[in-house]
């Protein structure tokens, strides 16, 4: 009777090693490489931590500063006339689809280029050096006139409100019709109005149809004649008034920015020609553009719109052929957890599929077998881990949506006036933590470094502080007081380039920054 | 009990990072930047702590990454914990180096030297006179 005990005890034992032999072998990762996910910098300041980095860009090394484009026996960072020249010059015919207000428009890059030309010839016949736009990016109108200043050496001033007094800068405004009444108080030199009726015209004199530009979906233009000079690298391309706070953006941060995103995926999983991303936040227009422009790069297709708008709904993943979706937290969660989709986990089975999946995950595997056929192109998700209501998305809940939809995510971390996400969680971390009130917020961008700066009675030692950054994505304050502002906060924190984000949190022992 | 739940229910929590007695790395933690005086250098040599420091014109560079040249039983160890400004090292009890009767050829030598440790070494603090 003992025998048969201890040989089934035996048995038992060795099929539990084997599987968990087994368990191991099917890990994306090593674990090892999850606990440490910083590089971090062998000496710190008083008051301060010492400096972390992302594990690719490890102290010794540059930060990722552009797009390392070939000039003579020498490399330069590039600039935005760059991008879009490698853009054109694509084989493959990317389209964009814009979702605005309920309505789709289509268009693919030769006809996007063409109206491009057309809105850098208004703007050059006006003697506009200046454009802004309430235009949102996602409409087809602000995504024109965002990248004819880009390729044309024009700034183009963005605001998500009109202001509150008239900017000195504009030469040109665009707006939608919808705000004419309030725009016309700002005594702006020229505007441009998007109006539904087309043949409409306006008695005072610096208004103008945006129809003068004639057909935009009209003709194609397949070349953009580009060579390089050195001055195309200066000036600035991008200004945005978010909330009444003007931030100016520069070549150096967009192709900074472009290369980190580019650079974070890893071996396998790189962008491609194939990629169409679904992109769509609640507000900042810098929050899409980076993306936008890399998977371009790739030659990939756009389908970008407003995640509040009606018409962003989870049915686009496959309606589009969606491998990459770009969210903030709450779209996320109405995407994925909800119910309609929950409830196809109900049956016993299909729960205990779910759950399994959900356990293994936490083990660093990640499964197929528990996911919908629906999601079934999806390949990453990005998700902006607080929205503008600062409503976060649980680790748990993060891998439900990794069973669900089969799909890798990487959580994002922005802060206003940094092109691109600051922090970022690591394409392959899944891992459930013993203490569940964390909110794991990632490593830093592959354009930045970052420490924690003594804050109040935080005790520095342990790690704990205020989190500062430094490096090439940063926008600049156009307010001359927030300027100053921004200095004096700088010095505060150790000067030397350093910006303090507000952002209050501890830098676990994985390198990885964690959230307060 | 437990040891037969996590015989057939292993967990899948990873331990949590942020804690203070955390025991998932054994790293150090990093240097803070300061002041060293000959005989708190002498400490940074490689034996008495694994770290290894070496000061080059009054700058103090950790060096620990160079241990097979600076360590123990490397070919330069003599001058791990040291003022390295010169062959003829002195040791913590003695004053600091002025390096006052330096020859031209010398001080050229030197610059190379402390831009060499300027480029590949970090910077830790200074070193000043004083026990």
């Amino acid at each position: 009777m003992w025998k048969l005990v201890a040989s089934v005890v035996l048995v038992l034992w060795i099929s539990s090693y084997l599987y968990s032999l087994y368990l191991d072998s099917q890990k994306d990762i090593h674990e090892l490489a999850l606990k440490e996910q910083s590089n971090i910098s062998p000496t710190r300041k008083e008051d301060e931590t010492a400096i972390y980095r992302n594990n690719q860009t490890p102290h010794g090394l540059p930060l990722t500063t552009g797009l390392q484009v070939r000039h003579g026996f020498k490399l330069r960072n590039g600039n935005l006339r760059d991008v879009w020249s490698v853009i054109m010059s694509k084989k493959n015919i990317n389209n964009l689809t814009f979702l605005n207000q309920g309505i789709e428009t289509i268009v693919d890059i030769y006809t996007l280029n063409s109206a491009i030309g057309k809105v850098a010839s208004f703007a050059k016949e006006h003697n506009c050096q200046t454009i802004g736009t309430t235009a949102p990016l996602y409409s087809f109108e602000g995504f024109v006139t965002t990248i004819a200043c880009f390729v044309n050496g024009l700034t183009i001033h963005n605001f998500n409100h009109l202001p509150r007094s008239t900017p000195k800068d504009i030469d040109l405004m665009i707006i939608p019709e919808s705000e004419l009444n309030f725009a016309l108080k700002l005594n702006f030199k020229l505007i441009l109005v998007i109006c539904e009726d087309r043949s409409k015209t306006f008695k005072q004199s610096n208004l103008i149809n945006w129809s003068i530009l004639g057909d935009l979906f009209e003709t194609k233009l397949e070349k953009y004649e580009y060579k390089y000079k050195p001055e195309y690298d200066d000036g600035t391309p991008y200004i945005e008034t978010h909330n009444f706070k003007t931030t100016s953006y520069s070549h150096q941060n967009f192709v900074s920015s472009i290369a980190a995103t580019t650079k974070e995926l890893p071996l396998g999983h790189e962008l491609n020609n194939q990629d169409k991303i679904l992109i769509g936040y609640e507000s900042s227009s810098v929050k899409y553009l980076s993306k936008i422009l890399t998977i371009l790069l790739f030659g990939g297709s756009i389908v970008l719109g407003n995640s509040n708008d009606s018409i962003f709904k989870p049915d686009l993943i496959g309606k589009y052929s969606i491998t990459i979706l770009a969210v903030d937290s709450n779209t996320a969660k109405r995407f994925f957890l909800n119910s309609e989709t929950l409830k196809q986990y109900n049956g016993l089975i299909n729960s205990i599929l779910f759950k399994r999946a959900q356990y293994l995950l936490g083990k660093g595997i990640f499964t197929q077998f528990a996911s919908l056929s629906k999601f079934k192109t999806l390949r990453l998700i990005y998700i902006d881990q607080l929205n503008e209501k600062n409503q976060q998305i649980s680790i748990p809940d993060l891998n439900k949506i990794r069973v669900i939809s089969n799909a890798r995510i990487i959580t994002e971390r922005y802060f206003p006036g940094v092109i691109g996400p600051i922090l970022s969680t690591n394409f392959y971390d899944y891992r459930i933590f013993t203490n569940p009130k964390l909110k794991n917020r990632g490593t830093s961008s592959l354009s930045l470094e970052l420490k924690l700066f003594k804050y109040k009675d935080l005790d520095i030692e342990k790690r704990n502080g205020e989190l500062c950054i430094r490096g090439f994505i940063i926008g600049k304050p156009s307010d001359h007081e927030d300027l100053i502002n921004a200095i004096q906060r700088g010095e505060e924190v150790g000067s030397e380039g350093w910006m303090p984000t507000g952002i209050i949190g501890k830098l676990g022992v994985d390198g990885c920054f964690y959230e307060s | 009990m437990s040891f037969i739940k996590e015989f057939f229910f292993p967990s899948n929590k990873t331990e949590d990072p942020t804690a203070d007695d955390s025991t998932s790395t054994t790293k150090t933690d990093p240097i803070v930047e300061g002041i060293f005086t000959p005989r708190t250098l002498s400490n940074f040599n490689g034996h008495d702590d694994p770290k290894i420091f070496m000061a080059v014109k009054g700058t103090v560079y950790d060096v620990s990454a160079g241990r097979s040249f600076y360590g123990p039983s490397g070919p330069y160890s003599n001058f791990a914990g040291h003022d390295a400004s010169r062959d003829n090292i002195r040791e913590f009890h003695e004053p600091i180096d002025p390096l006052d009767d330096l020859t031209p050829q010398d001080k050229e030598a030197l610059d190379g030297w402390e831009e060499h440790f300027q480029k590949k070494y970090p910077v830790v603090g200074k070193l000043v006179p004083g026990n």
